[in-house]
């Protein structure tokens, strides 16, 4: 089915085509969604909300820009709405607690290449996390991040330098990330070129 | 000090990992980093569990179906009830009828209901006893006039009551009084005549100086000049059921040959899927209510509103997620395709899948007496079954048959059902018990017509019903 079908289906209702609209984002939108979350559950949980969202609001959709990005911005939306109910967000972005938070190395799940970056990004503390998912990867601005978290621009920025640094001694525990000679780099650019 | 980064995998580098980020801490390629980020996340994939979307599902068309199977049956009992009271108020318009018939000085209303009776001779009134009126109206509606089976109370078999001009209600005492005769009116009230369940005793009740002790040839004189209406004894014909039955279920499912359409996956495994699918039958039930009328002594109609929860299991294996792809009977969407962890043949663990089925539908149909009295008597009835689906909640087979995913989009709304049943039946008191075996047959596939695969339930179970008469 093309996207337009899919659409079309969508708006008169047709169940094939919404299962067909599921089908295709779903496995993303729950990546998604899992990044925000504590668990699985909880999840699936979001997806199922935002999904609801996604067929009871489409005929808002005004064909502007990608459909794909259309539904994310419901489903990011739907998580954040989900962690400020839960109260779990605000009790989180603890600043002084998170930066003195420890990595422990044994912490870090051994799985490979994106779910492995995705599982240490999880390790974060929920504030530094969403407000790294948030910018660093669905694209939002510090502004836009404070309006929808209800906090400062700045307090946005800060957490996300935090958030950033914590990432990283993560990534060089779990060796994602490493630390190499600048000849080394120089090949590697070579090889990009 | 710069620093370099690059992920560890050399072998595994893409143009994304090949960003390595000149970083220094706290001061590094934030555009780079970020990149690398957004792709790993980006290709971060997760595959929902079937609760998912069973949930959005039913959250988007449940309640629909839900809310049309309510109101559907709201309108066939309210249908019904309407149908008992004009029924009813019709019969009521009757006895005002004869009422009004002039120039006759009584008004008998039979109460027998034996045949026989029509074939006896005139009344002869052996013992009248009349019935003080403290009411000169009667409310039609209230207090019916009915002289039908199991619907009069206050008059047996063995007597007639008359109303009289002076609006007073006599009860003849007497084994042949089948009938008769007619009321002078020129007032057209009717005595009210005690609901069911008042005590005969009670209504006959005289007054004292007020009993008028009738002979043969107070009455029958009038009798035989001045009858109004005969009316015969008649036995009851509409009748209220209520029954219900454990069911099991079996399924047959067939290829669509007919398609002429192409599709992307199909089956290598021959013609016959069944023998690559494994079910087990399963307990389920069915509940409801018809009216049925009564035509002739032997043959009777009925409608009604039932409710049928039909499931089996389906043998299956748990394995990763994969994707499954179903062909369709269309050439616009030719094939559907979704991710499961069920499998057919061979997997992790051996799970058992329920395919169920909550439908509501309106049976049709006749019932025939084959043998039997009015106190036991041998039955058989059969019908067709108009079905609205409410609810399922049931696995699909993919088109190569590996797989078992849900599609509940997939299942059909409307279908209809045949279905035939035998039974014995006891009268006792003013109710008739019956028990017997019944069988249900789906005339449509379970599914749509754009899925290739159809499927046809099958319900066996032993039916338990109450009958009691209406009129």
């Amino acid at each position: 089915m093309t996207e337009e079908s899919i659409l079309k289906g969508c708006l008169s209702n047709d169940a094939v085509a919404q299962k067909e609209l599921y089908n295709r984002y779903s496995p993303k939108m729950l990546a998604v969604c899992y990044r925000f979350a504590h668990n699985r559950e909880d999840a699936e949980d979001m997806l199922q909300e935002g999904f609801i969202k996604v067929f009871s609001q489409i005929h808002t959709f005004r064909n502007q820009g990608a459909f794909e990005g259309w539904i994310r911005r419901i489903i990011v939306h739907t998580c954040i709405n989900n962690l400020k109910k839960n109260r779990k967000f605000n009790e989180s972005v603890d600043l002084i607690h998170a930066t003195a938070m420890q990595v422990r190395e044994e912490s870090v799940p051994s799985i490979v290449q994106a779910k492995q970056v995705v599982e240490c990004i999880r390790i974060l503390p929920i504030g530094y996390r969403t407000v790294l998912n948030l910018y660093a990867i669905e694209g939002y601005s510090h502004r836009e991040i404070g309006s929808m978290l209800d906090i400062e621009e700045s307090t946005s920025r800060s957490q996300y330098t935090r958030a950033k640094q914590m990432l990283e001694d993560i990534l060089i525990k779990k060796k994602i990330l490493q630390q190499q000679p600048a000849k080394k780099m120089n090949m590697l650019s070579s090889f990009g070129s | 000090m710069t620093r370099i980064w690059y992920t560890s995998k050399n072998q595994q580098l893409t143009s994304v990992h090949k960003i390595p980020c000149l970083m220094d801490r706290n001061f590094y390629n934030n555009d780079d980093f970020e990149e690398f980020l957004k792709q790993k996340a980006d290709q971060h994939k997760m595959y929902p569990s079937d609760r998912v979307w069973n949930n959005i599902y039913s959250s988007l068309h449940g309640r629909r179906r839900w809310m049309i199977g309510g109101f559907a049956l709201l309108f066939l009992f309210s249908s019904l009830f309407i149908g008992r009271q004009a029924v009813l108020s019709n019969y009521t318009r009757v006895a005002t009828q004869i009422n009004k018939v002039p120039a006759s000085p009584f008004l008998a209303i039979n109460a027998g209901n034996d045949k026989n009776q029509t074939k006896r001779p005139l009344p002869v009134a052996t013992d009248l006893q009349p019935v003080k009126n403290n009411n000169n109206s009667i409310d039609e509606q209230a207090a019916p006039l009915t002289g039908s089976e199991g619907s009069n109370n206050i008059l047996s078999e063995d007597r007639a009551a008359i109303i009289t001009p002076e609006k007073e209600l006599f009860i003849i005492k007497n084994d042949n009084a089948p009938v008769v005769t007619a009321p002078a009116a020129t007032d057209h009230h009717l005595t009210p005549i005690p609901t069911p369940g008042t005590e005969l005793h009670e209504i006959l009740e005289p007054e004292a100086g007020k009993t008028k002790q009738a002979n043969n040839t107070d009455i029958l004189p009038l009798a035989k000049n001045k009858t109004a209406a005969i009316h015969p004894a008649k036995p009851a014909s509409l009748f209220i059921q209520f029954y219900a039955s454990p069911i099991i279920s079996y399924r047959r499912l067939y290829n669509d040959a007919q398609t002429g359409y192409t599709a992307p996956v199909s089956a290598n495994y021959g013609d016959n899927i069944n023998k690559y699918v494994h079910h087990k039958p399963a307990l389920g039930f069915e509940a409801g209510s018809k009216i049925q009328y009564k035509l002739s002594s032997n043959l009777s109609v009925y409608a009604g509103a039932q409710l049928n929860y039909s499931r089996y299991y389906v043998d299956a294996y748990k394995f990763h997620v994969e994707k499954a792809s179903i062909a369709l009977n269309d050439s616009r969407l030719d094939t559907l395709s979704g991710y499961t962890d069920i499998r057919n043949f061979s997997g992790y663990s051996p799970e058992q899948l329920q395919n169920q089925y909550w439908q509501l539908s309106v049976p049709l149909g006749i019932e025939i007496k084959l043998l039997g009295n009015k106190k036991l008597q041998l039955n058989v009835a059969g019908g067709i079954q108009p079905t609205f689906l409410v609810s399922s909640n049931s696995y699909l087979i993919s088109s190569d048959y590996k797989n078992y995913i849900q599609r509940p989009d997939m299942a059909r709304s409307f279908n209809v059902h045949t279905n035939f049943e035998a039974f014995l039946s006891y009268q006792m008191g003013g109710i008739r018990w019956q028990l017997g075996p019944q069988f249900r047959s789906q005339l449509l596939s379970s599914y749509s017509t754009q899925y290739r695969v159809r499927e046809y339930l099958t319900e066996f179970g032993i039916k338990f019903g109450i009958t009691k008469s209406l009129r």
